[in-house]
């Protein structure tokens, strides 16, 4: 009789530390930090919030969102993570680097999953993409330039000189021109550099490669991409191919781009949330992640236009074609 | 103690509105006079005194202050032996700064000014002094803000600033003129019996007429960037203000008459 | 709010009222619009970033700060005073120059400081925790600060630079060189907010090119709330009513950020009508104050 109660007690026990550990009856809250408003971001949110709730995770039913824009305003940032420290959520998701470094420098116990970040190892956010070590992983969004030179090498076999247009002023845009001869070189291609201080002097830029290339490479330089219809029209009237590193590029007129897509990369987030949330994987030891499936715009009319022919696998490949 | 020797000054130069404010101007103030300047608008009376004051600088000409020339050495670098009190009462004070941080202000000029306490306990003492002079019971808020005063004690405390530091030359521009009558009269009145006092070299700008015979020491009345007349004392002493109107107004029918000749055109090489 | 966003909001009240003490300086004491300060924040922080990363000491790297930010604060006044630049614009032109300088100074946009050294760590051992510590080191530096400045204000030269920016037609007849005056108030000014940027640094774990958007917002908003709580009957009053105005100013962010009633919650894009409703009651308020005052008078 009293081993038999012991052994129920034990059950009862069990079960409630079963059911403690799925969670099932428990409300989780997430914090989201975001710096500024931009598409991209937005996106990012929304793909993180849309994919948990594909995992099961309801908004207002067992997962409540707390989202905060930091409208650009760094001290307001740092208010924002401290909030969600002080309100002990289970996790903050810190959209952009900044977000993410006011939210590890405000907690070092709550979980911060990142995205939209850049180099999260030069960020101080993880010690290795492998192991990260402390409270912080994630996803980044670093430009893929071996898949971009793929690219490049899939619709123009021949290419042997890149030409690239970017502002040296840009830490960002030169870091990407670093990786593009890198990877450009492995592949037995020369890059062509022009650099432009301001948005009126990239057409300039542009002319200046005229005859020198076989196509046009743009980064993701805000300088650049300011003054990209005059990079359209060099490259139309001297029928050079030209590429872009962002997708909106090519509604604007390059042949195509092959880019982070936002979106996924925030649901690539909310599939390492829920390793979080439910005690699947330690924070400190879940690796950060890369893009998985980039996202491909072309632009048949403007390869047209510019001389190039797109090969049917590559239009089979894209998320969008531009008519 | 004072030489303006051929001074000359034209504002805008080469443009349309070209003004010669001043054309060849010598003046000599000994040691201990009180000189009182008059003539009407654009005489050239103000601009006389803000180029011995350092406002700007002459285009030619010399300012000779108590045996050094001053002549294109800048306003605040003059102030140290000059002492100025301006038309507008708001002018000579700092609204926000105290009445004891105005003294102080007054009494580091000249010097270099460090990071030393502004007042200490001793010049305190020498303000309350001061201000107890002027019998307006200011001596009792020596820490309240100047800009809480009357326009007349304010350009009181203009003056003993104007003076803390026993200047070679006191510069009085109009400095009665934005008053009313009664505090007009006590702020001349305090003048007289400072300069008085402190025997001080003053040169006084001014356009009321009785002013001069009140005085009664030299006045000079300018006429289109000229001296037209310098009278002295003894001349003064048998005019009345009917003479020194009658005086003002032949001298303006003069120039008028003279307005436009090539004569004056070339006035300012003369 | 919580008490972890309640403390927080205080320090960030301390640090950035380090700042908006700078703020006052030009605005007030000088009269002089300064923008450089959206450059001079960053400054501070990526000039004390730069060098705590280099293994340099974190104490060093706040003075080495406040000289990065006065060198800066006296180049704008420089254009201003001796190239006869509008005020204005001798501030903008400042801010967009240290862009490019800040990003020199770090080698990149952002310089992040975490497991680096900080003037907090020598503290760490009192056992206090450690966000209530960062918010006492921030009081301290600030009241530090205040008091500093406070007799500066007081010396001959401090008198020298009030009066310039009180009344710029008394100060040469006083023998005060204006251009000098104005010079080393605004260098002192900037001085004084890229010490905050090197605190905002330490305490929020990097230093970013872009973290001074909207520093001269905070300052002035700090500035103009201070005087409508505290007024401004002497220098003393009015610093101490500018570092409480920048404390007002950060509880009400905290307080907006915690703000929830029914489905109506506020949101950081609702701070900058939050922030200009502040101001507008702050300027309005010391007015309707007297005028309460002259009816209970009557």
């Amino acid at each position: 009789m009293r081993m038999g109660s012991a052994a129920v007690l034990c059950l009862l026990l069990l079960l409630w530390g079963a059911v403690c550990a799925f969670g099932a009856d428990r409300v989780f809250s997430v914090g989201i930090s975001q710096i500024v408003e931009h598409p991209a971001l937005d996106d990012n949110r929304k793909g993180f919030i849309d994919q948990l709730r594909e995992l099961g995770y309801v908004p207002g039913k067992n997962i409540n969102y707390d989202y905060k824009n930091a409208q650009n305003n760094r001290p307001v940032s740092g208010q924002i993570a401290r909030k969600f420290v002080g309100d002990k959520v289970d996790l903050i998701l810190a959209i952009s680097t900044p977000s993410s470094q006011d939210a590890m420098a405000a907690t070092k116990k709550i979980p911060v999953l990142f995205s939209a970040v850049t180099d999260p190892v030069a960020a101080g956010l993880v010690k290795s993409l492998e192991k990260p070590g402390g409270n912080a992983s994630g996803t980044m969004d670093k430009s893929p330039v071996a898949a971009q030179v793929d690219l490049i090498q899939t619709i123009l076999p021949k290419a042997r000189k890149v030409g690239t247009i970017y502002n040296a002023g840009e830490i960002n845009s030169v870091a990407s021109v670093k990786d593009l001869k890198a990877e450009a070189g492995k592949r037995g291609m020369e890059v062509i550099e022009a650099t432009a201080a301001t948005s009126s002097a990239v057409k300039m830029a542009a002319e200046s490669l005229v005859g020198k290339v076989d196509l046009i490479h743009v980064p993701t330089d805000n300088t650049a991409v300011l003054a990209f219809e005059s990079i359209v029209k060099v490259c139309t009237d001297n029928k050079i191919p030209l590429f872009a590193a962002d997708v909106d590029s090519v509604t604007r007129g390059a042949i195509a781009a092959l880019a982070v897509d936002y979106y996924k990369l925030g649901r690539q987030t909310a599939v390492m949330a829920r390793k979080v949330l439910e005690h699947t994987a330690t924070i400190s030891e879940l690796p950060v992640e890369y893009q998985k499936e980039l996202l491909l715009y072309i632009n048949p009319p403007s390869a047209q236009r510019m001389g190039v022919k797109l090969p049917e696998a590559v239009a089979k490949r894209a998320a969008k074609t531009i008519k | 103690m004072l030489y303006i020797e051929n001074i000359a000054k034209t504002f805008h130069p080469g443009e349309v509105n070209e003004v010669t404010a001043l054309a060849d101007v010598s003046l000599h103030v000994p040691p201990t006079q009180f000189l009182v300047v008059i003539g009407g608008n654009g005489s050239g009376k103000s601009t006389l005194l803000n180029l011995v004051a350092g406002t700007f600088l002459p285009d030619a000409g010399r300012i000779v202050i108590a045996g050094t020339d001053f002549t294109r050495v800048p306003e605040y670098r003059r102030a140290g032996i000059l002492g100025r009190v301006f038309q507008d009462p708001l002018k000579g004070t700092s609204a926000g700064l105290t009445i004891e941080e105005n003294f102080a202000l007054a009494a580091s000029r000249g010097e270099f000014r460090g990071l030393s306490p502004a007042l200490n306990a001793g010049m305190r003492d020498r303000i309350r002094d001061q201000l107890a002079l002027l019998d307006m019971g200011l001596e009792g808020r020596m820490n309240a803000k100047v800009g809480l005063l009357s326009g007349g004690q304010r350009q009181a405390i203009t003056i003993l600033m104007a003076v803390f530091k026993r200047p070679k030359v006191l510069l009085l521009d109009e400095h009665t003129a934005a008053l009313d009558p009664r505090a007009s009269r006590k702020i001349m009145e305090l003048t007289r019996r400072i300069v008085a006092e402190q025997r001080l070299t003053t040169m006084m700008v001014t356009h009321n007429l009785t002013h001069p015979l009140e005085i009664g020491e030299r006045t000079v009345m300018m006429s289109r960037g000229r001296v037209a007349h310098d009278l002295q004392a003894e001349q003064l002493r048998r005019m009345t203000v009917q003479d020194l109107l009658g005086l003002f107004w032949q001298t303006q029918k003069r120039d008028e008459d003279n307005a436009g000749s090539p004569e004056r055109m070339s006035s300012a090489g003369g | 709010m919580s008490w972890y966003a309640f403390i927080g909001a205080l320090e960030a009240g301390f640090v950035f009222g380090l700042m908006s003490l700078g703020v006052y300086v030009t605005f007030r004491v000088l009269d002089f619009p300064d923008l450089s300060v959206d450059g001079t924040l960053p400054l501070g922080a990526a000039v004390s970033a730069a060098i705590i990363t280099s293994g340099g000491n974190p104490f060093l790297s706040v003075a080495a700060a406040f000289v990065a930010g006065a060198l800066a604060g006296a180049f704008t006044g420089f254009l201003s005073t001796k190239l006869k630049i509008l005020n204005l614009l001798a501030g903008i032109l400042t801010m967009i120059a240290l862009y490019s300088i800040n990003i020199r100074i770090m080698g990149s946009p952002n310089l992040p400081l975490f497991n680096q050294p900080t003037i907090f760590a020598p503290f760490e051992s009192l056992g206090i925790s450690h966000f209530v510590l960062k918010m006492l080191i921030a009081l301290a530096m600030v009241v530090l600060v205040k008091i500093a400045l406070d007799l500066f204000l007081h010396t001959r030269f401090g008198l020298a630079v009030r009066a310039t920016g009180d009344n710029p037609d008394m100060t040469p007849a006083q023998g005060v060189n204006t251009h000098t005056a104005i010079i080393v108030g605004v260098a002192l000014s900037n001085g004084m907010v890229a010490l905050s940027g090197a605190l905002v640094a330490q305490s929020y774990g990097s230093a970013d090119v872009g973290m001074g958007v909207g520093t001269i917002v905070a300052g002035l908003a700090s500035v103009i709330i201070g005087e409508a709580f505290i007024g401004e009957r002497s220098v003393f009053t009015a610093t101490l009513g500018v570092i409480l105005g920048s404390v007002i100013y950060r509880l009400v962010i905290a307080a907006a950020l915690s703000f929830k009633f029914g489905s109506l919650s506020l949101t950081p894009s609702d701070l900058n009508l939050i922030t200009a409703i502040l101001v507008i009651v702050a300027l309005t308020f010391p007015q309707v104050r007297n005028r309460l005052k002259v009816k209970a008078v009557k």
